[in-house]
């Protein structure tokens, strides 16, 4: 079965996926903080009896206990966005995870129940109408901590309410090279969303992929969350086209020229680092989504940037512990077979 | 100076985070700035730690007989649960509600849940939330002076308050 990121939705040359995260807890179990190991066991066995039953058509659960996994499997989990690096650290948990990879259900994290939904393109209706199945679903087998007027009660008083998370993950090459993505920044957050970088740390974003997600969780419907955030990523969308047609506008070969060259460093590259490759992939993605770079598909640029970070690598040789050098040949060596075919 | 994380211990680490654009400083002590460095390991900001900084949670007065009150469902006492921001258990609202809610207003304004109600919710609940979402309606329905519908709504809203 393919995974979801071989595949492309709405707005895929700029938008790479759409997110919906639900937080839920057990009136039966105490909070995390609260549980015993032999607690959390008996949870992770409750959830994982009752999710057996889920029936998802052709795409099976898979449960994967996390204490019998090496660090980079672990590790890989987390590049990939499958679970977070507080579940991992946790440990005594399980992630049921569907073969496609589009939902993972993290049980014992900081709540009872995370179920996330990514799903490619914009179309965060579509991942939010599969984790309030999920929701549903697993509703029928246990009672959920709820309050009248705070919602669903979360570990963290900060996620009371829908508990609900919703994010883009979008492609902003030309807003960042107009220098506007600091004013972007500002009025986003004014509007009780939060941009950051998706790649590399603090303010560094690696190859322009950002992450718009909403704060605010109580007072709020799902759907009114959702429709917010997808207001001001049409606005930042537009913003993004209009900044890549001035781009174009100006100096036309010079960003060909640009497009190429990366794209030549792609397709005979022996060695390279992530924070290299992602920066590569930024101008070969724009120049695919202009049009300006034909017969490159933008499944194919999705597909390595969620298998090329270095624990993935790893495990994908299954040499554990491999030095980071051949993890970098590694990486090339999987760059230049995917832009072969 | 005491750690910004905790507020139990003294601070002896500072940590640097990058967010919106804003890069802040915390002051941590050891206990904390291990737990935060760790989940920083893998430094992934798909998942946000920033929770943790929220920095809405304060010290309950240490005078105050609730800091030491305990949740009977779960034993979390008052200080614990603003010390971390974290709930014990689904009890602890009923046990702390009054003393909880000057903080949950800080992070969420005077706001009530509207999304979505759980199966598994009392009768009671269910029935009162339906009434919200059929009186909202029938506003709407009414400014669009679309009457026969209006009595309709109006029929089942007095059917559900029984
Ligand atoms: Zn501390
Ligand atoms: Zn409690």
């Amino acid at each position: 079965m393919n995974k979801w990121y071989d595949a492309t939705g709405k707005n895929g040359g700029i938008i790479i996926s759409s997110r919906v995260r639900l937080a839920r807890n057990l009136n039966a179990y105490r909070f995390l903080d609260r549980m015993d190991a032999e607690q959390q066991q008996e949870l992770n066995r409750a959830v994982t009896d009752k999710l057996m039953e889920l029936n998802l058509g052709e795409n099976k659960l898979e449960f994967i206990w996390t204490d019998q996994l090496t660090d980079d499997q672990k590790k890989s989990l987390v590049e990939r966005h499958l679970a977070s690096p507080d579940f991992i650290r946790r440990g005594n948990n399980v992630l049921a995870l569907s073969e496609d990879n589009s939902i993972s259900i993290m049980v014992n994290e900081e709540d009872h129940l995370r179920i996330q939904v990514i799903v490619p393109g914009f179309d965060l209706e579509k991942a939010y109408e599969t984790a309030n199945q999920c929701d549903d679903f697993l509703n029928e087998g246990f009672e959920y901590a709820f309050d009248e007027h705070l919602g669903y009660l979360t570990t963290c008083m900060t996620n009371l309410g829908t508990g609900l998370r919703a994010s883009v993950m979008m492609h902003l090459p030309a807003l960042e090279a107009a220098g506007a993505l600091g004013s972007i920044i500002n009025t986003v957050s004014k509007l009780g969303l939060t941009i950051r970088g998706t790649f590399g740390e603090g303010s560094n974003a690696y190859g322009a992929v950002y992450q718009i997600s909403n704060q605010i969780t109580l007072g709020i419907s799902e759907e009114q969350a959702i429709e917010n955030l997808k207001n001001v990523v049409n606005q930042i969308l537009y913003s993004e086209n209009e900044a890549r047609k001035s781009l174009q506008a100006r100096n036309s070969l010079a960003l060909e020229d640009r497009v190429y060259r990366s794209y030549g460093i792609l397709k005979y590259v022996r060695s390279i680092t992530a924070e290299e490759l992602y920066k590569l992939l930024s101008d070969v993605r724009m120049g695919v989504s202009m049009g300006i770079l034909p017969g490159v598909q933008l499944e194919t640029l999705n597909h390595l940037l969620a298998n090329c970070g270095e624990s993935t690598l790893r495990i994908s040789e299954s040499e554990e512990g491999e030095a980071p050098l051949v993890c970098s040949r590694r990486r090339a060596e999987l760059v230049r077979a995917a832009l072969e075919k | 100076m005491l750690c910004d994380h905790c507020g139990l211990n003294p601070a002896t680490a500072s940590l640097k985070q990058t967010i919106n654009g804003q890069t802040r400083v915390m002051h941590l002590c050891r206990d904390c700035a291990e737990q935060l460095q760790l989940s920083n390991f893998f430094s992934h900001p798909f998942f946000n730690t920033s929770d943790l900084f929220s920095g809405f949670f304060q010290q309950p007065d240490s005078k105050n007989k609730a800091g030491t009150r305990r949740c009977p469902k779960c034993g979390a006492t008052l200080h614990e649960i603003m010390s971390t921001g974290h709930l014990g258990c689904s009890g602890c609202i009923d046990a702390f509600g009054d003393e909880l809610l000057p903080t949950i207003r800080k992070i969420h304004g005077n706001a009530v849940h509207t999304g979505k109600v759980p199966q598994t919710a009392s009768v009671e609940i269910k029935t009162k939330r339906q009434i919200e979402l059929l009186e909202t309606e029938l506003k709407k329905v009414v400014a669009e002076q679309n009457f026969e519908k209006a009595a309709e709504l109006r029929d089942e809203i007095n059917r559900l308050k029984g």
